[in-house]
């Protein structure tokens, strides 16, 4: 039950930094975009998964540890 | 009063230990307190009627520590734990508070104490690099029970100590195998089992390694054949159907799923438990190219997408898996010390049962069995010879090429060989009892043992990872939003999407960081470094002994038993005038027969050395403190000292310079007289083994402080450090008071090694940096001691320091060649300079081959010759 709530906390912090940073990503993105014809709306989608992905697992590794030692 | 052990975490220097220390000192109730800042533990005794242990562990908290479990201290002191108390008493300062420094409380263990403490080895399979090591390190740490953990990745072992009461194997192995990897409890020396395992691995990777080979190179083929002209001229029906996007994605698909599966389910069971590896560097870069490629086949995904990277993922993985089948490899060649000793061992063993020899497995011997053995055979298990007589070969253990002889009543040791008579043997010690199981155990411990220097680069690998994944998004924002424009990619290199141009180089980074090499660096040197101490007779208890052993710059000689044979012989025989050596000898000899002093069994034994009969006497007479008389053909034998010759009205002036001299040698030299005629003098005494000398030359010639510890007058031990070679020398030492005397030179900064044999020098073993205890020394040594000298040849105290320093220096180049790949590797990932961008399927080869050469770089190791080796 511990492990769950753990994992639970994690996920949720995870998620929320990934959220944050996707976020920032596809803002800029939908500015460079608007501006340079090179930047298609693909390359925001995608990359905002992508960016959202890595972050999500960048959290799970360190949200653990920083909720272990809090 | 009740003890407790409490695992503090969070201490980090003396100051700490001080805090806890003082924090649970003050309180009322508590009698004793020991912290060991290395384990990370509090011992405290204490009335439980004035204080509870809730309130111990609360003064701790108050400190700011973390207290993480507790167990009963358990109440038989081993050797280890003798230890432990030094070290933890030694590193207090003085006028440190220690309430009370009377051992622990008594035994008071029930059936099932709670603060009983075992360990269990279990072997781990799927582990890849150092982050492996810290994750199932961190996950077993964290369950409760679990005290100690060690884990290593190079002999896939891990040993872990806990309280039965609390926890059991079962959660243990649980534990590991809900991280990722796979975990099975070792029980003794299994060869077979070892090897099973190491095969199966090596062909696991290799099937993997054929099916990514020829999956991936028609692919890769595919891919590139399309921008090249002259080969889809030269092949065009072929290279038409490799290019097709259909065929890419299923081949592609296919390499994921089979040889590429291992490293997307072990990223995947590793993040679910908030550990990472590296399967999740490979899994997110191969999976990131290979799931963009399939969404541009399936969907319109518009300009710049029409190249797809299925050749660049599917070759991520077969570089990888090639790195991998190649590290199998090396890792097997590691452990051919293990394999060498295990192979010593009979297979089976002639016992008899009802009056008949019946052939049965090794493993069902017992004790009490009768064991017949002929000649030409390997004696199976350890006793003692109950009829017959025979000589062993027994150099394989001790190194001595010279059969010995075995009468009855005589220990036998299995693994030796019988190599003239048949004989019968009572079994003593059975399977993992037997002195060559012991030396079996003690150099796997030593090898699954880590060195303090990998506990360094463990924990910096550990962080690598998420450290690599943090710049891989970093250079993903910067590649999309400013290097795109700034180096033109689209351009020159051909890739319209920004997106794209920037997950080719986060994939790269993400795959040439992987810190393997700097986790294989460490285990594999100590591996092979103990493994030749092994090989050689020098059973090296550890990585820790092996790093300590480099910077060693004194050594402290034990005299009686270490330097010396430990036996008194006969050295001088001088004939006063008109007689010869051999009368004089004889009549010495004649004197002392049947006595059991052994100044007296050493003339006997010296002179029947010389082939001199010795006929009886009569009327034997010890002169206590004199020497004796004995009456031979009718004349009074008289063989002692100055002092019993003055007293029988002889004049001893004309022998008392050769006396002199002897007694300045540090000989005992005696006088003969027959008759009231004083016929010469003869001298006995512990002479020096063969190549004391020549181990001390070494040393010093290395640099290193020897120094000669003894109880002896000054005088005889001024003697035998002069026909050493020894300089100084700490004479008239108690027992009790070598310890001291050791911690004396530590405290002026010298590292100390102490070598010695007996139960005397067990707290000085203890006390030096290393012990070194020779293998004919007691059972007590050996266990104190470090380092053991199976072959007794103090030679191979140079040798251990020779080999510590050559393994250490591997170590060193591991690392550094480990951390040089790494940091010229990012940079160059990252496409820090400037247009030259490195593709991810050659930093895929280049992490491969950083794994491989520092390998292959530790087993150059196996081909070093010690010193002795090289005198032989």
């Amino acid at each position: 039950m511990i492990m769950v709530v753990q994992f639970a906390k994690t996920l949720g912090f995870s998620s929320v930094t990934a959220l944050a940073v996707g976020a920032l990503f596809y803002v800029l993105s939908a500015g460079k975009s608007a501006a340079l014809a090179a930047y298609t709306v693909n390359d925001t989608y995608l990359g905002t998964v992508f960016v959202l992905l890595l972050a999500l697992i960048i959290g799970l590794a360190v949200w653990p540890r920083v909720l272990e030692k809090r | 009063m009740e003890d407790v052990r409490i695992k503090v975490e969070g201490m980090t220097c003396q100051h700490c230990q001080m805090q806890v220390h003082d924090a649970i000192a003050v309180l009322d109730g508590v009698t004793m307190v020991r912290v060991d800042i290395e384990a990370g533990e509090a011992t405290v005794s204490y009335d439980s009627s004035k204080i509870d242990l809730e309130q111990i562990k609360q003064a701790v908290r108050d400190t700011g520590y973390q207290v993480l479990e507790e167990v009963e201290v358990c109440p038989v002191p081993t050797p280890d734990g003798m230890k432990l108390m030094t070290e933890s008493l030694a590193s207090m300062p003085v006028g440190a508070e220690v309430k009370d420094e009377a051992p622990p409380a008594g035994p008071k263990i029930a059936p099932s104490p709670p603060g009983r403490i075992e360990t269990t080895t279990i072997g781990v399979t799927g582990m890849t690099c150092a982050s492996c090591v810290q994750n199932i390190e961190r996950g077993l740490g964290k369950l409760d029970g679990v005290l100690k953990v060690s884990v290593n990745l190079t002999t896939e072992k891990g040993t872990v100590e806990y309280d039965p009461g609390r926890i059991t194997v079962h959660d243990i192995i649980k534990a590991v195998t809900d991280i990722g990897y796979g975990a099975e409890e070792i029980k003794g020396v299994d060869a077979d089992r070892e090897r099973e395992a190491r095969e199966k691995e090596i062909l696991s990777q290799k099937r993997n390694l054929i099916l990514a080979l020829i999956l991936a190179v028609p692919v890769s083929v595919g891919e590139m054949g399309q921008n090249i002209a002259p080969l889809v001229n030269a092949i065009p029906g072929i290279m038409g159907f490799l290019g097709n996007d259909y065929f890419q994605f299923i081949f592609a698909t296919l390499v994921m799923l089979l040889p590429g599966r291992q490293f997307f389910s072990g990223a995947y069971k590793g993040l679910m438990h908030g550990a990472t590896d590296m399967n999740l560097l490979i899994a997110a870069g191969t999976g990131s190219a290979y799931l963009i490629s399939t969404a541009s086949v399936f969907l319109d995904l518009g300009t710049g997408f029409e190249h797809k990277y299925f050749g660049t993922a599917v070759m991520l993985i077969a570089f990888i898996v090639l790195g991998r089948y190649m590290e199998a490899n090396s890792r097997g060649k590691t452990s051919e010390a293990i394999k060498k000793l295990m192979g010593l061992q009979a297979r089976t063993a002639r016992i008899v049962v009802d009056k008949t020899e019946r052939e049965v497995p090794i493993e069902d011997v017992k004790p009490g069995d009768m064991v017949v053995v002929r000649p030409g055979e390997k004696l199976p298990v350890d006793g003692i010879v109950v009829e017959g007589r025979s000589a062993l070969d027994e150099s394989m253990l001790t190194g001595e090429s010279i059969p010995v002889e075995k009468n009855m009543g005589d220990e036998v040791i299995g693994a030796t060989i019988n190599k003239t008579g048949s004989f019968k043997y009572r079994a003593t010690r059975v399977g993992s009892d037997t002195a060559l199981a012991q030396i079996i155990k003690l150099v796997e411990d030593a090898q699954t043992s880590k060195a303090p220097i990998q506990r360094i680069a463990d924990i910096v690998a550990g962080h690598f990872i998420v450290t690599v994944m943090s710049i891989a998004l970093v250079a993903f924002f910067y590649w999309y939003f400013i290097g795109f424009e700034r180096l033109d990619i689209a351009a020159n290199y051909g890739i319209a999407s920004p997106f794209l141009a920037a997950l080719l180089i986060a994939i790269t980074v993400l795959v040439i960081a992987c810190p393997c090499a700097v986790g294989l660096a460490t285990p594999i040197a100590v591996m092979v470094g103990t493994g030749k101490g092994a090989e050689n007779g020098i059973l090296i208890k550890g990585g820790e002994a092996l790093e300590t052993a480099q910077n060693l710059d004194t050594i402290v000689f034990d005299k009686t038993g270490t330097l010396t044979r430990g036996e008194p012989q006969l050295t001088d025989v001088v004939p006063g005038g008109g007689v010869s050596e051999d009368t004089v000898l004889m009549l010495a000899a004649v004197a002392e027969k049947g006595s059991e002093h052994p100044l007296g069994e050493a003339i006997v034994k010296g002179a029947a050395a010389r082939g001199i009969d010795i006929p009886n006497g009569q009327d034997f007479n010890a002169i206590a403190g004199h020497g004796v008389q004995v009456t031979y053909e009718g004349s009074r034998v008289l063989l002692g000292t100055r002092k019993l010759m003055t007293d029988n009205g002889m004049d001893p002036a004309q022998l008392n310079n050769s006396m002199e001299a002897m007694e300045n040698d540090g000989k005992t030299a005696m006088l003969i007289a027959k008759d009231n005629w004083i016929m010469g003098v003869i001298a006995v005494a512990d002479t020096l083994k063969e190549h004391s000398a020549e181990a001390v030359k070494y040393l010093q010639e290395m640099g290193i402080t020897t120094v000669m510890i003894t109880g002896d007058n000054r005088l005889t031990a001024e003697a035998i450090a002069r026909q050493v070679g020894i300089d100084r020398v700490l004479a008239e030492v108690l027992p009790q008071d070598k310890a001291a005397e050791v911690k004396k030179l530590q405290a002026k900064g010298q590292k100390v090694a102490m070598v010695g044999d007996g139960i005397n020098d067990a707290p000085a073993l203890m006390q030096a940096d290393i012990g070194i205890a020779l293998g004919s020394g007691t059972d007590v040594a050996m266990e104190s001691a470090q380092i053991v000298l199976i072959k007794d040849d103090l030679r191979d105290v140079v040798s251990s320091i020779e080999l510590s320093k050559r393994t250490m220096g591997k170590i060193k180049q591991g690392l550094f060649w480990a951390f040089a790949y790494n940091t010229a590797g990012i940079p160059l990932a990252l496409g820090v300079f400037g247009p030259y961008l490195i593709a991810p399927a050659l930093a895929a080869l280049f992490m491969a081959m950083s794994s491989v050469s520092v390998t292959a770089n530790a087993l150059l190791l196996k081909r070093f010759k010690l010193k002795r080796q090289e005198v032989v």
